[in-house]
């Protein structure tokens, strides 16, 4: 109790509220306890949060390896409350004397630390971020200062759910700031659900301001095809594996011809883990959009050490995995929508004739689908299948059109918008419903893009993404009959539900609100860097203010436009372009030897 | 008062330890001189062990490679990075620079240091680069005549960062606790010898299991121990040697000290080997420069002539074959050369040099070569077994006498190639077919020369002028460039029409007269030093017959 007044009464006269809000918390969140070395040290839920033995030197430790990338100028925010051992070292070792903030998300682990042992007047440089996710994001935001985090671990995984409900709010604040422009090299597949994945995403980049290299491995599916026709499987498989391999190596070509800011791989681009390492050892950022299960594609194991940033479209199970496998930085990022493709069409009677039915369903013939589409058919409704690998379902090849060719995005978007009710069934390695119902697919978006109405099965996912007044889902496949019956009868409602869904998708799951997500979230961990070009802040303006201990570059500066960002290779060409017959000044002489370097490639392949 | 100069050196290690005459050289020129050098920081310590720095600036070259390439940093940050130790060379106002790092970015460099007095790769005035300094220029151009070079980097670096002076063995200090060290290591015992089997190219190593083979060889007669050097990443490399080497029956002491030594102690531990049995690596100039005697196996791209083991006492075996040595970008599917080097002749000179067995006289599919210093006090390499191309040792013969001679002003005491060149008719052609051209094209220069000197320039009669010179000027190299006989000088024409680092179109078009005038002052000092005399008698241009100085028994060009 003592120690606890004394320390708050430290606090009394700059922060308040936070002592209201201290006091009047309950504490107790955390166990302390005597550590070997005597000073007091705590468990959370019987695991130590800082250590048994030495709790100062640990820190002290810590605190060192953290510090190297702080930059001058930069907020340094610590997420993990603890007994504040590293707060209290990293505040001593602070370079540049730059300020520090912790977030604490609960007051009563605050109380806890407080409590515990007597503190110094370090306690009074600290900013003290409290509040709701929402609130803390926006205090962090508003000292319009680049942040750099810092996570104690032991401490943070107290409040790992409220961290991440910060960072998402956070997320969207920058992505709602951000007005710099980034070169993203975006790296597809050569074939495969996730081809149109990659170019709704270098769409939405390009609209939303960024140059955008796209590195189209697709151009290779009719060679990778053609190793399908060897009989012997091992020989197919090592020589697709090392036509994957070339591949690899010629994105690393492409991207040494025209280095980006950050190469963005979708699920299943052929990238190796050695070409990876290397790009990692040459300072690329690199970030994977792993659009698939988990579960059932498994090559993640082999490349999350590869990727500097993972996206995933499942949560914690996923990104726990990713982690264990030697992932550093993993994002939940669901799917979306594009709006350009996927809208909504009128049709001609003809083809109304054509695509439309009460009931549809577009997809492959998984097992699952096979067992359970055949039980919601019926004499009551019109009912049309599409898409392919539907050999040998000879219960619904009565409903099968066009005899189970592959369909095109155009005609997927016809169905769709012909249909009344379009079935959305996740795909499944079992003979029912998805045994863990977690990601929803692309399918949930773009049906609700395109204002046409669905039925889909419930996923544990879906709730934070569409609210029960935009999808109507199902639990069990018993549900789908008198579902159908029920909708079928109701075009107003359905039509409510489509509008709604669709305004939805508009308003926050499109692939730009995506791409805007993933480049804040890198971003926010990457604040002198990619931050630093989203904040605008390698403009030639904000250039130009930071020419103090090199006036000289300056008048180079501001032959560009303001607003426009300019690195090493822009100045250098504008130097070059105006040198013939022109005497060069040492600055400027600099400034070509430096891009000298930076155009070397030898090292790169 | 004191004379400061600065050497910019920042490529590669074996580049570090090769300076080393230039360093006596520049004291020797200037004593007492303060030589500062810039280097890469992962070659700071190799500048360590070298005498005769006052200050070594170390810089990560690599990680500015990498932090401008994919902008980790703003350009002002990366600017700012730079300039904090470039600023403080360029207020020291050296009275030299010298830049061994041939490439354009350490020329511009070199500019925004500045310098009176820059040799090497500089920037020119609109941002350009040239290279200033003959010996600096031709080691920029004889790539094209590689087989015809006989000087080994070493001396270039010297006679071009300072002059021509008295041969002086590359040197480098070892640490008292060094040496310790490497007594502990070894034993106490002289009776080891080095290997480096890696290398950081794999194109100029030798194979893995040749080294094994050829070091079984040497232990059936020699039961001294053998001490493997190199960086870890050549485990790998080492692992297949010592394979090889057992199952050859190798019985030998063997340690293995890969990746596991600094730079000094390497040094030290090369000082206490009998020798070192190497590839063209950074180590075996250390091995030089510690006095160990070096066996190179000059394979890949690599040439010995160039960068062969300094001084006396050293061996090198060369691979005979058209394609050897290939090109530095060369990338070889078959690397046939390192096949050509038997490990039974790599054993017999190994017992040669540590027993005093006779030296292999005879080398099939390989040329045998013993370095030495020549009469002009150059490193240089006497062919002890094989056969050169009469054709190739004619002109290397002569191209080294022409060279020196030309650029140091000093008659050369190496014994001119015995009678007319191999090839006589056709270098005949050559000079004959390029003199009344050259006659022309200097007369043509003059004139242009001329015009642009005037108040008044008529701009499209100049640029007529131009533009025939132009075709003329191709006629003429495709003519040069086409015989042994005036290729070297045709090239050294085309690099002193780049080097115009003048400003204004009269000084750019007298400089280019001087080009013309000096290749046909060359071309015709070629024909007399070939065939005697001028084919006419009469010289085509008046002031152009160099005066004749008598050195010996032969005629030179002063």
């Amino acid at each position: 109790m003592e120690y606890l007044q004394h320390n708050l009464e430290r606090l009394r006269s700059r922060c308040p509220a936070l002592v209201m809000a201290v006091r009047e918390s309950a504490g107790n969140v955390l166990t302390v306890t005597p550590s070997r070395e005597g000073a007091p040290s705590a468990t959370y839920q019987g695991q130590w949060v800082h250590s048994a033995y030495d709790p100062r030197t640990e820190a002290r430790s810590w605190a060192e390896q953290q510090v190297g990338e702080w930059k001058r100028g930069e907020l340094g925010v610590v997420l993990g409350v603890g007994l504040l051992y590293h707060i209290e070292a990293l505040a001593q070792v602070n370079p540049d004397h730059c300020r520090l903030a912790v977030v604490v998300p609960d007051p009563s682990v605050l109380k806890d630390a407080l409590g515990a042992r007597p503190l110094g007047p370090w306690l009074n440089t600290i900013i003290w971020v409290m509040g709701t996710a929402q609130e803390m994001a926006e205090q962090l935001a508003s000292h319009a200062t680049p942040l750099r985090f810092f996570t104690y671990g032991p401490a943070a995984r107290v409040h790992a759910e409220e961290h991440q409900r910060l960072e998402a709010s956070l997320r969207r604040i920058v992505a709602a700031q951000a007005g710099g422009r980034l070169h993203v090299a975006v790296v597809g597949p050569i074939y495969g659900g996730s081809l149109p994945i990659a170019r709704y995403a270098v769409r939405a980049l390009g609209e939303l301001g960024h140059r955008v290299t796209y590195i189209d491995h697709s151009v290779h599916h009719a060679s990778y095809q053609a190793f399908d026709s060897y009989r012997d499987e091992r020989s197919r498989l090592t020589v697709q594996s090392r036509f994957a391999d070339v591949l690899s190596l010629s994105t690393m070509a492409t991207i040494a011809e025209d280095p980006p800011d950050l190469v963005l791989a979708i699920a299943q681009a052929p990238l190796s883990l050695a070409v990876l390492q290397h790009l990692q050892k040459k300072k690329f950022l690199t970030a994977m959009w792993f659009v698939e299960n988990f579960r059932h594609l498994t090559y993640w194991q082999q490349l999350a050490a590869g990727y500097e940033y993972w996206f995933v479209i499942q949560q914690t199970e996923c990104i726990d995995a990713l982690k264990r496998a030697g992932a550093t930085e993993v994002h939940y990022l669901p799917m979306a929508a594009d709006p350009v493709v996927h809208r909504p069409i009128t049709l001609t009677a003809d083809e109304q004739q054509e695509y439309g039915a009460d009931v549809s369903f577009v997809g492959a013939g998984y097992a699952n689908r096979r067992r359970l589409l055949p039980q919601w058919l019926s004499k009551e409704w019109s009912f049309k299948l599409w898409g392919n690998e539907w050999d040998g379902a000879a219960d619904l090849s009565s409903v099968l059109q066009r005899n189970g060719a592959r369909i095109d995005t155009d005609t997927c978007m016809k169905v769709f918008n012909a249909t009344a009710i379009n079935l959305n069934l996740h795909s499944s390695s079992g003979m029912g419903l998805d045994a863990h119902p977690d990601f929803v697919n692309p399918r949930t978006f773009e049906l609700a893009a395109c204002g046409a109405f669905q039925l889909v099965d419930e996923r544990t996912l879906l709730s934070d993404l569409f609210s029960s007044e935009e999808m109507v889902c199902f639990r069990s496949p018993d549900e789908v009959p008198s579902l159908i019956q029920t909708w079928l009868k109701d075009s107003a409602g359905r039509r409510a539900y489509a509008e709604a869904a669709q305004r939805r998708v508009l308003r926050e799951h499109t692939y730009r609100h995506r791409m805007q997500d993933l480049l804040a979230a890198v971003g926010l961990h990457q604040p002198d860097r990619i931050g630093s070009i989203l904040r605008g802040e390698r403009s030639a303006t904000a250039l130009q203010r930071r020419t103090d201990s090199a006036t000289e570059l300056s008048p180079l500066l501001s032959r560009f436009p303001p607003g426009q960002r300019v690195e090493l290779k822009d100045l250098a060409a504008d130097i070059q372009a105006r040198a013939p017959g022109r005497e060069l000044s040492r600055e400027e002489l600099l400034v070509l030897m430096l891009d000298s370097y930076r155009a070397e490639t030898r090292d790169l392949l | 008062m004191t004379r400061q100069v600065l050497i910019i050196n920042i490529t590669r290690m074996g580049d570090l330890v090769q300076m080393g005459a230039l360093l006596n050289r520049l004291q020797e020129e200037w004593p007492g001189a303060s030589v500062d050098l810039v280097v890469d920081r992962r070659f700071a310590s190799v500048a360590a062990l070298m005498t005769g720095l006052r200050d070594v600036i170390p810089f990560d070259f690599h990680v500015l490679i990498d932090e401008s390439r994919a902008a980790v940093k703003d350009v002002v940050s990366l600017y700012q990075e730079v300039n904090v130790w470039v600023q403080p060379l360029a207020e020291r106002r050296y009275d030299r620079i010298i830049n061994l790092t041939f490439n354009r970015p350490s020329a511009l460099l070199a500019g925004a240091i500045g310098a009176t007095d820059i040799r090497g790769a500089r920037s020119a005035w609109d941002g350009g680069m040239v290279v200033d300094n003959p010996w600096m220029a031709y080691f920029c151009d004889f790539h094209q005549f590689r087989r015809f070079n006989r000087f080994n980097l070493v001396d270039v670096y010297a006679l071009g960062g300072s002059g021509p002076g008295l041969f002086a063995p590359l040197r480098v200090r070892i640490p008292a606790e060094d040496r310790l060290w490497a007594r502990q290591v070894l034993g106490g015992s002289s009776r080891w010898i080095a290997v480096q089997a890696g290398a950081s190219d794999g194109m100029k190593a030798w194979r893995p299991h040749l080294f094994g083979l050829s070091l079984a060889q040497l232990s059936k007669q020699w039961d001294g121990g053998l001490a493997f050097i190199g960086s870890s990443d050549e485990e790998g490399t080492i692992a297949q040697v010592m394979q090889a080497y057992r199952e050859a029956g190798g019985r030998n002491l063997v340690k293995n000290l890969t990746g596991r030594t600094t730079l000094s102690q390497l040094a030290a531990l090369l000082a206490e080997c009998r020798m070192l049995l190497t590839n063209d690596t950074g180590p075996m100039h250390i091995g030089v420069a510690v006095g160990t005697s070096v066996i190179d196996l000059s394979v890949g791209h690599v040439d010995f002539q160039e960068t062969g083991p300094y001084g006396t006492g050293h061996w090198v075996i060369q691979p005979e074959l058209d394609c050897a040595p290939c090109g530095f970008e060369q990338v070889c599917a078959h690397h046939a050369c390192k096949d050509r080097i038997s490990p039974d002749l790599v054993a017999d000179l190994l017992l040669h040099m540590l027993k005093g067995a006779p030296p292999p006289s005879r080398a099939t599919g390989v040329l045998l070569y013993r370095s030495d210093v020549d009469e002009d006090g150059l490193g240089t390499f006497r062919l002890h077994a094989g056969t050169e191309s009469v054709r190739t040792a004619w002109y290397a013969g002569f191209w080294r006498r022409y060279w020196y001679e030309t650029y140091t002003g000093v008659g050369s005491r190496v014994p001119a190639p015995d009678g007319p060149p191999p090839d006589e008719q056709q270098a005949r052609e050559s000079i004959q077919g390029l003199i009344p051209l050259l006659t022309a094209a200097c007369r043509k220069a003059e004139e242009i020369a001329h015009l642009a000197g005037r108040k008044t320039i008529n701009i499209s009669e100049v640029t007529q002028l131009q533009q025939q010179q132009g075709k003329e000027k191709e006629r003429l190299v495709h003519i040069g460039m086409g015989s042994s006989a005036t290729a070297p000088v045709t090239a050294a024409f085309l690099r002193q029409l780049q080097n115009d680092n003048v400003k204004g179109l009269d000084r750019l078009a007298h400089h280019h007269a001087g080009a013309y005038r000096t290749l046909l002052t060359r071309v015709l000092d070629i024909e007399r030093r070939c065939f005697g005399s001028n084919s006419n008698d009469s010289c085509p241009l008046p002031g152009l017959r160099p005066p004749m100085r008598q050195t010996g028994s032969t005629q030179h060009v002063a």
